[in-house]
């Protein structure tokens, strides 16, 4: 009963427009107060005691190194990139669009910057060659959804921190799927050209020279090799996860300073003060997670879901698929950084206990979560590639059916061919 | 002169911010030197690391959402007709302020068992710690007072220095 009460109360918040941080915190608050064998005192203590942890380290440092490498103009560097490589294909901005999203991934790890990043360079010249605008916002917008899924990744780290689950796994399980989606959007988009009513994904670029590619690619190189580094130092063991952070960082700020040359000095502050600020939007949240946790365990929750998945069904398929569906279609509606921090503990636990792999378990759970938060109604990606493309969102939701399929169809390979993701980290990890 | 007392406030909180950030990662870096070339480790670094992440996590928290930044849905909001739409902007400022002092005060009930503690890396006692949790509440009830009254001052139902834009993540190119 309680339960009901807190979880309602949590809705209606959200949904009154409060904001995510706000309705967490005042729930967990409000539940902690009203209980007559807690102390107020433990709301602070929560509070402080989820984020006081080294791994979380990881989600500062990240988005410190990305904001480093996205101001000065590295979004062009990596659409000119794509464009060299895949420009003369059929469907050639689209796919120059996905390239350049999976190339991002690899400095920035939050897709609704990369959908604004990438939909500023891309969504303009598609538009200058006839992609009708709400096509152009369905392809920007489902491809940056593997910006997560491509290390470094800041919902793989929130993840991570949230589970117990290792976060530089997470990173080396998020390759292959990463790059499963991005040729997937890309047949996808192929396949495209051929159907009547997309003459615009017939137009093809003149092919480059590899004089050209080779230019395009030097320009791209420095950004492109950030991931070798962070993952070469996970991958050999070297480092963890928060020290390929730190060293994230330096490269960054390197490649930014000298080699491209699109900071100063005296922008240093203002960049580490909007690192500050996505670190504080994410990490706020987590932190008033604890207070609403702690209550909810003391509720005896975890057991809860677990009787109601138990009473459902034991096939560890079904109760597989069951978890994503419910992620995707919560999603669908509530801000999925706010699903991954709340709910995402307990499908961790469920799936856990009908024996996932925890490194398979995220990165489908991850998945799942940005393909919810791609798909109408409340749909962010495609919401700020919209915007890009000034279009109507009626006529985005018109085109990007086959996109979000693609995604949900990768899902569930991945969910049946568990190998996918966990090659990689079994190798490095020798699990 | 009120205003330009907060305005003082803002600018040193914003300078904290930069100097804790800017200390976080020269202490990750000595971190990984020492290990990786000088092959000794530093016993301080990482609780260093991890209480200037919560610093700057509470004392940005305002920051936030004095631009307006934090995520959230606000179609409904946005929707309302002005003066409704007044009254649930100013009831939104109201629940941050409780929420700053919620910080605040359950932070300060700790204080004295913190005070009793140390940190077993840098020796530190622990309410020097948890003091960021209670100065970035405080600081939190103060930036939402300033809002409610200038929520309820404006005119068009405009909230603060910045009209209510949270329907997305504050993206930044």
């Amino acid at each position: 009963m309680a339960l009901i009460l807190l979880f309602a109360a949590l809705l209606l918040l959200v949904g009154f427009g409060l904001p995510v941080l706000l309705s967490i915190g005042l729930v967990g608050l409000f539940g902690i107060v009203t209980t007559p064998q807690l102390v107020p005192a433990l709301f602070a203590q929560k509070a402080f005691a989820i984020i006081d942890s080294f791994s979380l380290l990881a989600l500062p440092y990240f988005i410190l190194a990305g904001s480093l490498m996205t101001k000065g103009g590295l979004s062009k560097v990596m659409v000119d990139f794509g464009l060299s490589l895949v420009g003369h294909v059929r469907g050639s901005l689209g796919h120059t669009g996905v390239i350049a999203c999976m190339g991002m991934a690899n400095v920035s790890g939050s897709s609704a910057a990369e959908a604004a990043a990438i939909g500023s360079v891309v969504i303009p010249s598609m538009k200058e060659r006839g992609y009708k605008p709400g096509l152009a916002a369905s392809i920007i917008g489902t491809a940056a959804t593997i910006g997560p899924i491509i290390p470094p990744s800041m919902t793989m780290i929130v993840y991570g921190s949230m589970t117990g689950t290792s976060i530089g796994g997470l990173f080396l399980a998020g390759i292959l799927p990463g790059l499963l989606l991005g040729l997937g959007l890309m047949a996808v988009i192929y396949a495209m050209s051929y159907l009547p009513g997309f003459p615009e994904l017939r137009h093809v670029e003149p092919r480059q020279s590899l004089r050209q590619i080779w230019r395009a690619t030097r320009r791209a190189w420095v950004a492109l090799a950030a991931p070798v580094i962070i993952l070469g130092g996970i991958f050999s063991g070297i480092f963890t996860a928060t020290e390929a952070g730190v060293v994230a960082c330096l490269y960054a700020f390197l490649a930014s300073y000298l080699v491209y040359r699109a900071i100063t000095l005296a922008d240093l502050p203002r960049i580490l003060l909007d690192a500050a600020m996505t670190t504080a939007m994410v990490v706020g949240i987590i932190s008033m997670a604890g207070p609403l946790g702690y209550l909810l365990s003391f509720l005896d929750f975890n057991e809860l879901v677990m009787e109601m998945i138990r009473w459902l069904s034991s096939d560890p398929t079904v109760v597989l698929l069951t978890l994503l569906g419910t992620m995707i279609v919560l999603t669908m509606f509530i801000e999925s950084l706010a699903v991954l921090i709340i709910l995402v503990p307990v499908a961790a636990f469920v799936g856990e206990a009908f024996g996932y792999d925890p490194l398979h378990l995220g990165v489908m759970m991850v998945l799942a979560t940005q393909i919810g938060a791609t798909t109408p109604p409340v749909a962010v990606l495609l919401f700020v590639a919209t915007s890009v493309a000034k279009a109507k969102f009626s006529e985005t939701v018109r085109y990007c059916a086959p996109f979000i399929l693609t995604l949900v169809a990768v899902l569930l390979l991945i969910a049946f061919v568990p190998a996918i993701p966990t090659t990689i980290p079994n190798l490095a990890l020798g699990r | 002169m009120l205003s330009r007392l907060f305005a003082a406030i803002d600018r040193i909180v914003i300078g904290c911010i930069v100097v804790i950030f800017a200390a976080m990662v020269v202490a990750g870096l000595a971190q990984i030197f020492n290990r990786y070339v000088l092959n000794t480790s530093l016993s301080w670094s990482e609780e260093f690391q991890r209480f200037c992440h919560i610093w700057i996590v509470f004392l940005t928290i305002p920051v936030v959402y004095q631009r307006g930044g934090h995520i959230g849905i606000d179609y409904l909001v946005a929707a309302l007709p002005a003066l409704p739409r007044k009254a649930a902007i100013a009831l939104i400022n109201g629940a941050w302020l409780v929420l700053g002092g919620a910080i605040a005060w359950t932070t300060w009930s700790l204080m004295a068992v913190a005070s009793r503690q140390t940190s077993p890396g840098l020796g530190l006692r622990m309410d020097w710690v948890y003091a960021g949790l209670l100065i970035g509440g405080a600081y939190l009830a103060l930036v939402a007072a300033r809002q409610t009254v200038a929520g309820l001052r404006a005119v068009d139902g405009a909230c603060g220095d910045r009209p209510p834009d949270q329907s997305a993540p504050e993206v930044k190119d």
